[in-house]
């Protein structure tokens, strides 16, 4: 049997059907590591599966100032999140080890989703989770604070860096985006 | 290597156009974005970040 038997059809994000028939499958190509399969449920493509939606493939530093800094920006397809999906996000932070502030942040729009302030450490983390509440214009996330983001168009998530003493390094050394 | 400027937003440092995702290291210095990509030769301060 071959590696490959065609029979689902590639799609990207963008240019999948309008119509999605109940039962049939589809790949999106360009979401997730590689990938993704949807299933139509007679009116929207549902993912089949978590997904992990972003990896860090190597880390991004910052020095030299003391103004807020954007260190990552992850590009979200509308939609994917659903009207229940959550995001879980996974972060790790390393730093110089001294008694300066470091503080981090991630933010989506004007929102800011989670934030963390480390001093004293060599490294930290900054996890979070944003569900949508049955509604894709309304979130909660593991703070319970609420939010009113619409998912349903593209949106950026951004994680952002600031020091207290631009002579130290903060560096996200990985961060993992899940959509669950 | 290549060089990202960055712009002030809001009060918030970001790069003028997207920062790559299969960059080896990337150091914000203060004034721009300091990609690293395969054969680039890591600084020794971060090296093991």
């Amino acid at each position: 049997m071959p590696l490959y038997k065609a029979g689902i059809i590639d799609y990207t994000w963008e240019n999948k059907p309008s119509v999605a028939p109940l039962g049939q499958i589809i790949c999106v190509t360009d979401i997730g590591e590689n990938g993704i399969l949807c299933r139509g449920d007679g009116t929207n493509w549902k993912r089949t599966s978590h997904i992990t939606y972003y990896s860090l493939s190597g880390p991004v530093s910052l020095t030299g100032t003391t103004t807020e800094t954007t260190l990552l920006t992850i590009p979200i397809n509308g939609r994917i999140m659903g009207l229940r999906g959550r995001l879980v996000e996974s972060a790790v932070f390393t730093m110089t080890n001294n008694a300066n502030n470091k503080t981090f942040r991630a933010k989506i729009g004007g929102s800011t989703i989670a934030t963390g302030t480390s001093s004293n450490l060599y490294s930290t983390r900054l996890d979070f989770w944003l569900l949508n509440r049955n509604s894709q214009s309304s979130q909660y996330n593991n703070n319970t604070t609420s939010f009113a983001i619409d998912t349903s168009v593209d949106f950026d998530l951004v994680i952002t860096g600031q020091l207290a003493n631009a002579a130290d390094t903060l560096t996200l050394s990985a961060l993992t985006l899940e959509a669950l | 290597m290549q060089t990202i400027l960055a712009v002030l937003v809001d009060d918030v440092f970001k790069p003028t156009i997207s920062l790559p995702n299969d960059a080896k290291l990337i150091v914000f210095n203060g004034t721009e974005y300091i990609i690293y990509e395969d054969g680039d030769e890591i600084p020794a301060e971060f090296i093991g970040e």
